[in-house]
């Protein structure tokens, strides 16, 4: 090595050295915290909650200028993953009597009375302390389903993809209770954030005194206790930064895959026993076989992707612990009975001989019962979460639709098919008492509920920027390719073919009426897929304004 | 039995268990940590993005920082930081470091070089230009983001060793006015105050400040004050601070000037004055009365868009304080007039009395968190130690000191960064070499810039990433530790020199900028003379020399360990000052540093702004901070996915509800924002923070400087980012 490459060799030793760090570094007796009072004694409450008090936040809104420590300690102090946050500074703006006005609104969980994210966890994995009010998340018993992240009005529950489970603020409780003020407390340099002790019976008879934010969800909801006092007057025409500039929330695949799916199933069941009634015996015997195994496999197939959703998937079991309170817990439960009945109605079809479990009308009736249940469980589930795409009438209206219409498809096709393979014969009667009907029934479901689905865009006409207007906006915006295809497979596979199929049944060779209504059916169903696609991705999730 | 029933009852429902643990947090010496992070020691160094200077408690883990609290009992931060400071961390660990030196190659591919041929090509390449062309057809851009002992050998050895006549910092960006308003007023550039004074004031002035974004830190101290103070701010925008305020003053931009000369007028005709201050210790008061008689009461309101009874109203309101601070930082700096500005600020203290006493001062925020430093010891601007290259006893004084031949110090001044810029531009400047800042984003008129820039025989950047804008132009990169993996001092905002500590290990083959200077001495022949200049201890020690008897004379610090026990030490502290206070301001006795120890009252008549709104650019284009997670050109704070949760990931233009309602735009919608620069698209964000007729572009998007205009202050060179005039129109639909 020559006198050169001797001296970068040098200065790359001295850069890799790190003896210095020996020679300056400060040692600690970690394990103990320094004696004597932490700081910010004045930040916290000197005594415990006393009966009917809990903990709770109160932001000084004229102290908080945005600078957003509080998000950054939270992260650091709490040791959370790189990208992960419990808190957030929104930024809402207007104009008031003097003039304009721009205020930084810093939030975390709002330790409510009424947890919307305790009641609809599936597996009890939030507990309301008694002593201390502090709405804490067991992590050990979560199963990464994520509901809470849809109920929670603020947006507080963060899921860790990583831990497959849900991080959620604490209040710092552990730090309280060794009388340390929680990170974000500590860390405003402005002491715009502190913990009070809150009269629960205050916060019940007027809740509308806390979380009181402009474009902050109603706080009825949920009873929040974060109490935001301003000598400014917050007028509830102020807007916020991300008033006009959002977007899409995530797509939740097998939730997409499992409510189509199963609704397809309890629809299979539906339109079956429609059917049947009307066939002749021999064709019945031909087709309900297959019309319950189709319904029963679409089912099963449906639940085993919902699985796919869980961070914890082996923990499933746990989903019935919530049943009081949890909409989610009761379509779970709903559905495995519905899948329970639609087994044993199944191997009695095929396999038993007529009455061997139960009266075949009776069997049929409690899957049929079960089934909608449960299809009713899918709708309080999304309804439950206060989002306004998902609000009852439309959902209600677009989960049963899919269900009649899937069910209707999927007994055409799958008729159709099983008469081609094992009775060729009775082909022409099988179109001519099952496969026209349906299409027929086919196209007028798919008509309406195109229709229907397609006047959110009335609200893009709406001057006020509201969540159906965002929805509308995202699914015309950002959401386009989806939509696109949405309407394109729904009206195309859904309504024109059909008719078209209609029109030219009597010059089409069976093959050519396969090929047709595989068509018809695939597109049908991509339609639907992209639907509920659409409905997770342009739904506008209740949050504080940001 | 019972082990097997628990663990059937967990399976059920478990209340602990590995995941809770995983966030468990325990008490620890440094309050209650992360049990997974817990450290077994922990580092002190001061912060190094802006120039508030707050200390860091780096927490290492089997010799690995893991995170990071602000020190408790420091003078500056008292236990706080904000996004940027908490966040220190992340950017050293970016995928993008440069870990090792990339040369162009024939192809124009940037490819990975050994140091050795990294540091020949650096040789070789700047001898041959100056061969041909001459020793100052090289020159260099510093900044303000590296120790105070790494910019001195940077400057010494460019300058001394190399033969360089041109160089200069970033700090041109952003301090260059107040610098020169301070030398030509008080005869050096001395910020004047302590942080403390923020707490002791009565009436706080903010012009052309938003500390509530851009120094939250500092904004601390304004809520610690017990005197429940008049905060009086004075910005065309209703900023974080101007909202915090008892009174804001939207004034017309670059107005203030006639302002100030208008508070100036309306204190006098009051006879609000210190007449006993401005007879003992001020020359220059009688013509500046004269000159603002000039300006009519009537002018200065329509000069400035202000009612007669506002002005009126902050005259009286700056007249009824007794300690009465002024503070200015880039809305007043990045101005076509700032150095008048910013001196008419300083008359204004002057005037009343209002300097050297607890909670006054004629106070200048600075930017970048080693600004000072760049400003007493880069070599650029000032001979070492804010000394003279003109003046021949300082050159000697420092030859000696430095034990150099005189002949190495050039004997004339070096050319502004925007004269640098020009003489590349007309061929005359054929090699650049540009150490940690990133010109390529952050200078005013970009396009034209980048274009200039390819007149250049010889680029060569120095940084810690090698994907900056200005690093991917370069023909060879240099790969620099950074921040937290090096040692070194810098001197904050109000002349408090804190530390650096290596806390972290430099990834790959990364050098710290002092061990790529002393062996670019060595590769050039020039290592001799810098053969005291061992470590940066071993430079701090030399640029002590360097300070005695000067203003910032700090011969009283005896090393690293007594700045890093003391919680930073302000200058000067001459040897033998003891003891002495840990928040000291200037001028307690009335004493400047100009010749006749008094202080200067400097004053022009205001000029026309260089590009005034027309009918075809209506619009006044604001630059400034976006928030307070971005930092400059983003190369540090976008490498953090905490900080960019707290800012617009889309570049926006901030426009009033009225003027975006006449161009029928919506919020959030797409438009284009254009001056006679260029052209961009970005989302409106219609506000009414900013006024009608104007426009507010954060700096930190790339695009923000394709339309800021290259004017520049007449005396500092600083350029004018904070007014053009522009245009906005609607995207179509089908281009949104």
């Amino acid at each position: 090595m020559d006198n050169e490459g001797i001296l970068v060799h040098q200065a790359f030793e001295e850069q890799q050295d790190m003896t210095a760090v020996e020679r300056f570094a400060f040692k600690h007796d970690f394990h103990q915290l320094p004696s004597g009072a932490g700081p910010y004694q004045e930040l916290i409450p000197k005594t415990m909650p006393g009966p009917g008090q809990q903990y709770a936040f109160e932001v000084n809104l004229d102290q908080c200028t945005g600078c957003k420590a509080c998000v950054t300690a939270c992260h650091n102090e709490n040791g959370l993953e790189e990208d992960e946050t419990w808190r957030s500074v929104g930024l809402i703006h207007g104009v008031g009597a003097d003039g304009p006005v721009i205020q930084h609104v810093t939030g975390a969980c709002h330790h409510c009375l009424d947890p919307a994210c305790m009641n609809g966890c599936p597996v009890k994995a939030y507990t309301k302390d008694l002593a201390t009010g502090v709405v804490e998340h067991l992590r050990d018993q979560c199963i990464g389903c994520q509901y809470c992240i849809f109920k929670c009005p603020y947006d507080v529950p963060k899921y860790n993809k990583k831990k497959g489970i849900v991080h959620k603020c604490d209040m710092c409780i552990s730090r309280l209770k060794v009388g340390q003020a929680p990170a974000c407390v500590r860390a405003c340099p402005n002491e715009a954030i502190r913990i009070t002790l809150v009269d629960t019976a205050v916060v019940r008879q007027d809740p509308s005194e806390f979380v009181r934010i402009p474009q902050a969800p109603d706080s009825r909801y949920t009873l929040p206790t974060t109490r935001y006092v301003t000598d400014k007057r917050l007028t509830p025409d102020m807007t916020s930064m991300d008033a006009a500039v959002f977007e899409p929330e995530g797509p939740h695949m097998p939730l997409v895959v499992m409510l189509v799916l199963t609704q397809l199933s309890v629809g299979a069941f539906f339109v079956e026993g429609l059917v049947n009634h009307t066939l002749q015996d021999g064709l019945r015997a031909l087709l309900m076989p297959v019309h319950v195994l189709a319904g029963l496999a679409f089912g099963l197939l449906a639940l085993g992707a919902s699985i796919f959703h869980l961070g914890r998937p082996l923990y499933a079991f746990r989903a019935l612990l919530g049943l009081k309170t949890s909409w989610l817990s009761r379509e779970i439960l709903a559905f495995g009975v519905f899948a329970f009945l639609a087994f044993v109605y199944a191997v009695q079809i095929k396999y038993a001989p007529a009455g061997f479990f139960m009266r075949e009308d009776i069997l049929a009736g409690a899957v049929l019962a079960s089934g909608s249940f449960a299809v009713f469980a899918s709708v309080m589930v999304y309804r439950d979460t206060h989002r306004v795409l998902w609000d009852t009438p439309m959902t209600t209206f677009k989960f049963f639709m899919t269900a009649v219409l899937l069910g209707t498809v999927t007994v055409m096709a799958v008729s159709l098919g099983v008469c081609a393979v094992d009775s060729p014969q009775n082909f022409v009667n099988v179109l001519r008492a099952v496969g026209i009907p349906l299409a027929g029934v086919m196209a007028a479901l798919a008509l309406v509920k195109i229709i229907v689905e397609a006047s959110l865009f009335s609200h893009l006409r709406d001057p006020r920027m509201t969540p159906l207007k965002k929805s509308a906006m995202l699914m015309s915006g950002p959401l386009r390719p989806w939509t696109t295809q949405r309407f394109i497979y729904g009206t195309v596979g859904g309504v024109v073919l059909p008719l078209l199929f209609l029109a030219m049944k009597d010059y089409l060779t069976s093959s050519w009426v396969l090929a047709w209504v595989g068509v018809m059916a695939v597109m049908t169903a991509a339609g639907e897929i992209m639907e509920r696609y659409l409905f997770f991705r342009a739904v506008v999730p209740l949050k504080m304004p940001h | 039995m019972v082990n097997t029933m628990k663990q059937f009852k967990d399976l059920i429902y478990q209340k602990t268990g590995s995941l809770t643990d995983e966030l468990a947090l325990v008490p620890s010496a440094l309050g209650v940590l992360p049990q997974r992070l817990l450290p077994d020691r922990s580092g002190r160094l001061v912060c190094g993005f802006c120039s508030t200077g707050c200390s860091l408690d780096v927490h290492i883990k089997d010799g690995v920082p893991v995170n990071l609290t602000p020190t408790k009992g420091y003078p500056v931060n008292i236990g706080e930081a904000c996004p940027k400071g908490w966040e220190a961390l992340t950017p050293l660990k970016a995928f993008d470091r440069a870990v090792t030196p990339y040369v162009r190659k024939g192809h124009g591919r940037l490819e990975p070089a050994h140091w050795d041929a990294a540091l020949r090509i650096f040789t070789s390449r700047f001898k041959d230009i100056q061969s041909r062309y001459g020793n100052d057809s090289v020159a260099f851009l510093s900044t303000g983001q590296i120790a105070t002992e790494e910019m001195a050998l940077l400057g010494t050895l460019a300058k001394f060793g190399m033969g360089l006549v041109h160089g200069d910092g970033n700090t041109r960006q952003c301090m260059a006015s107040a610098v020169v308003a301070y030398k030509q007023a008080f005869g050096f550039d001395a910020p004047p105050y302590t942080y403390q004074d923020l707490e002791e004031s009565d009436v706080i002035v903010f012009i052309g400040a938003n500390p509530c974004i851009a120094h939250p830190i500092m904004w601390q101290r304004v809520c610690r004050n017990k005197n429940n103070p008049t905060i009086i701010v004075i910005d065309p925008r209703t900023t974080e601070t101007a909202m915090a305020a008892t009174r804001h003053y939207a004034l017309k931009p670059k107005s203030d000037l006639v302002l100030l000369y208008g508070l100036a007028r309306g204190l006098i005709e009051r006879g609000w004055l210190d007449a006993d201050f401005i007879a003992g210790h001020t020359t220059g008061f009688k013509e500046f009365r004269a000159h603002v008689k000039m300006l009519t009461p009537d002018h200065i309101s329509r000069a400035t868009g202000l009612s007669e009874a506002q002005i009126e109203q902050c005259v009286a309101l700056i007249a009824r304080g007794k300690k009465v601070s002024f503070w200015w930082t880039m809305g007043v700096n990045q101005g076509h007039e700032a150095v008048r500005t910013a001196q008419a600020i300083i008359n204004l203290a002057l005037m009343t009395g209002n300097i050297g006493r607890p909670g006054t001062g004629a106070n200048s925020i600075t930017g970048q968190c080693n600004a000072m430093g760049s400003r007493l010891f880069s070599n650029t601007t000032n001979l070492l130690g804010g000394h003279d290259f003109c003046n021949a006893a300082h050159r000697r004084k420092i030859a000696a000191i430095l034990h150099m031949d005189e002949a190495r110090i050039p004997a004339r001044n070096s050319l502004p960064y925007n004269q640098i810029i020009e003489e590349i531009a007309v061929g005359k400047i054929k090699g650049l070499w540009i150490i940690a800042t990133n010109p390529a984003h952050s200078w005013v008129g970009q396009q034209e810039f980048r274009q200039i820039l390819k007149n250049l025989e010889f680029l060569v950047v120095q940084d810690m990433y090698h994907t900056t804008q200005t690093a991917q132009m370069a023909d060879l990169i240099l790969p620099a530790a950074c921040w937290g993996e090096k040692e070194g001092t810098m001197i904050n905002s109000e002349r408090r020199i804190g530390l650096l500590r290596k806390v972290a290990k430099a990834p790959g083959l990364a050098l710290a900028d002092f061990l790529i200077f002393q062996l670019i001495a060595h590769y050039w022949g020039c290592g001799e003379l810098f053969k005291d200049w061992q470590s940066p201890e071993a430079v701090f020690q030399i640029l002590k020399e360097i300070s005695r008897g000067t203003p910032c004379d700090f011969t009283g610090i005896h090393d690293y360990a007594m700045i890093e026990s003391s919680g930073g030490i302000q200058w000067p502290l001459p040897e033998g000052t003891l003891p002495w206070d840990d928040q000291r301001r200037l001028f307690a006795d009335g004493q400047f540093f100009t010749d006749d120890r008094k202080a200067r009252f400097m004053f022009e008549v205001p000029r026309p702004v260089p590009e005034d709104v027309c009918g075809q650019y209506p619009f006044v284009l604001l630059t400034g901070r976006g928030t307070s997670a971005q930092w400059h050109t983003q190369t540090r704070t976008a490498k953090s996915p905490i900080l960019r949760k707290m800012y617009a990931r889309e570049v926006y233009v901030e426009i009033n509800p009225e003027d975006a309602c006449k161009l029928s735009i919506r919020d959030g919608q797409w438009v284009y924002v254009s001056t006679r620069r260029g052209e961009i698209k970005v989302r409106a964000l219609v506000i009414s923070s900013v006024q009608q007729g104007h426009i507010f572009l954060p700096m930190h998007y790339e695009v923000s400087n394709h339309l800021t205009l290259p004017a520049f202050d007449p005396y500092s060179y600083q350029p004018s980012y904070k007014m053009a005039a522009a245009r906005v129109a609607k995207v179509p639909y089908y281009y949104a």
